[in-house]
C-alpha cells in the first residue's frame, strides 16, 4: 500500500510552514545586523563568513516560504524547510552540549535562550514538513476543507505562539546588548 | 478520507493540544503560588496593640463634620483608618485600590480617610483623586494617638473598636491582607508564618 497525504492536510501543513518561514525571514531580513551577531555568538560559523551566512538563511527562508505556497514546489519546499530545522536543532544542540545555555536562539521578535526544548520543536515541525514529500491522495478540496484550512491555521498560529511564550525562557535585552557591543 | 473526517481529526489533534497547553498553564500557576510567599501589611514593632482597645479620639472633616474614630459602634460595622497625605508618592497609587477596596466590602466596612495639614492643599488632593465618596479626616493628634509614623499607613478596628490589625500599605495585597488578618483571626502575615512555621515543626 501507497502511503498517500490528503491535500487538505498538506496544503494545511505548506500554508503553516510557509508562515512560519516567512515570519522568520522577514525578522531576519528586517534585523540583520542583530541576527549576525546572534549567529556569530553561536560559534560555529567562522567569522568571516558571519555576515554572508545570514543573509544567506534568510534568503533560503525566504526561498522555501515560496516554495511552500506553490503547488508544484510544495514537497521541495518542505524538505528544504526540514532540513533548514534539522540544521538550526544540531546547532542548538551543539551549544548546549558546550554548555551554553544562555544564547540566543535569534529565532524570535524579543531574545530567546536556547533551550532543549526548541530541538524537540524543530524537530517535530521538521517531521511535519517532511510529510509533504509523500504524494496526494486523490481527491478534490472543497468549501469544507477550506474552512477547516483556515480555522487550523489561525488557531494553529495561536496555540504555536502559546507554547513558545510558555516554554520559552526570555532574557534581558540589555543583558544582550551589552554583550554584543 | 472525505473533508469532513479530515476536519474531525484536525479538531481532535487540536483539542489534544489545547489540552496540554491548559494543562501546561495551570501548572505554571501553581509553580507561582508555590513560589510566591504570601505578602501581607508590613507591621512595624512600634505602634497600636492587635487585639486591644484603640484609643478614642475626636476629631474634625473636611466636611466640617466631627466624629468619634475607635471606641464601640452602635451600628456593628468595622472601620478602617487609612492615613494618606498629598506628599506621599505612594498614596497616591493606593488610592483607586483603596476606592475599589471600600466599593467592594461596603457590606462590613467603612473606610476613612485620614490625614494633617492646610486644609486647602488637602481638599483640592481630595478633589483630584476623586475621593468624595470617601469622609477625610483633617487632625494631627488622630496620627500621634495611632503611632502613625509612616504612610500609607492602615488601621483595621472592628465593631468594639479593638484594632484587628494595622501595618504600612504599599498595595492591593497588603490592603486585603488585613481584611484576611481579620477573617483568619490573625495579627498580621508574619505571626500567621510563623505560626504556620510552628505547625510543619510540630
Amino acid at each position: 500500500m501507497n502511503i498517500v497525504i490528503d491535500p487538505a492536510v498538506s496544503s494545511l501543513l505548506a500554508l503553516g510552514g510557509a508562515a512560519l518561514f516567512g515570519w522568520a525571514a522577514a525578522h531576519k531580513l528586517r534585523t540583520r545586523e542583530a541576527f549576525a551577531a546572534t549567529l556569530a555568538e553561536h560559534r560555529l560559523v567562522p567569522q568571516r563568513l558571519v555576515a554572508f551566512t545570514a543573509l544567506v538563511l534568510a534568503v533560503v527562508e525566504l526561498a522555501t516560504a515560496a516554495m511552500l505556497l506553490w503547488p508544484d514546489t510544495r514537497s521541495l519546499g518542505g524538505v528544504v524547510g526540514a532540513v533548514l530545522l534539522v540544521i538550526y536543532a544540531s546547532a542548538i544542540t551543539i551549544n548546549l552540549a558546550r554548555g551554553r545555555k544562555d544564547l540566543d536562539c535569534g529565532c524570535g521578535l524579543r531574545p530567546r535562550a536556547i533551550g532543549g526544548w526548541m530541538v524537540a520543536r524543530n524537530l517535530i515541525v521538521a517531521v511535519l514538513l517532511g510529510l509533504l514529500w509523500l504524494p496526494l491522495s486523490d481527491r478534490a478540496l472543497g468549501a469544507a476543507d477550506f474552512a477547516t484550512i483556515v480555522a487550523t491555521l489561525l488557531i494553529g498560529a495561536l496555540l504555536y505562539a502559546s507554547i513558545e511564550l510558555l516554554l520559552g525562557r526570555a532574557m534581558p535585552r540589555d543583558l544582550f546588548s551589552a554583550e554584543r557591543s | 478520507m472525505s473533508a469532513f473526517s479530515i476536519s474531525y481529526i484536525v479538531l481532535w489533534v487540536l483539542v489534544a493540544v489545547l489540552s496540554l497547553v491548559v494543562f501546561a498553564l495551570v501548572r505554571q500557576i501553581g509553580v507561582l503560588h508555590d513560589r510566591i510567599a504570601p505578602t501581607g501589611a508590613l507591621m512595624l514593632a512600634k505602634g497600636l496593640t492587635v487585639g486591644e482597645p484603640a484609643p478614642v479620639v475626636m476629631v474634625g472633616d473636611l466636611d466640617g463634620v466631627s466624629r468619634n474614630v475607635g471606641g464601640q459602634r452602635s451600628d456593628g460595622r468595622n472601620t478602617l483608618v487609612m492615613f494618606v497625605s498629598p506628599t506621599c508618592p505612594v498614596c497616591k497609587v493606593l488610592l483607586p485600590v483603596l476606592k475599589s477596596s471600600a466599593r467592594t466590602e461596603h457590606s462590613w466596612l467603612d473606610v476613612l480617610l485620614a490625614s494633617d495639614g492646610e486644609a486647602a492643599i488637602q481638599s483640592e488632593f481630595r478633589r483630584q483623586n476623586g475621593l468624595a465618596s470617601l469622609p477625610y479626616i483633617l487632625s494631627p493628634t488622630l496620627g500621634i494617638a495611632y503611632q502613625v509614623n509612616r504612610l500609607p499607613y492602615a488601621v483595621l478596628l472592628d465593631e468594639r473598636g479593638v484594632v484587628l490589625a494595622r501595618g504600612l500599605i504599599n498595595s492591593r495585597e497588603h490592603l486585603e491582607s488585613l481584611f484576611e488578618a481579620k477573617r483568619l483571626g490573625v495579627a498580621s502575615v508574619q505571626a500567621y508564618l510563623e505560626a504556620r512555621h510552628a505547625d510543619r515543626a510540630a
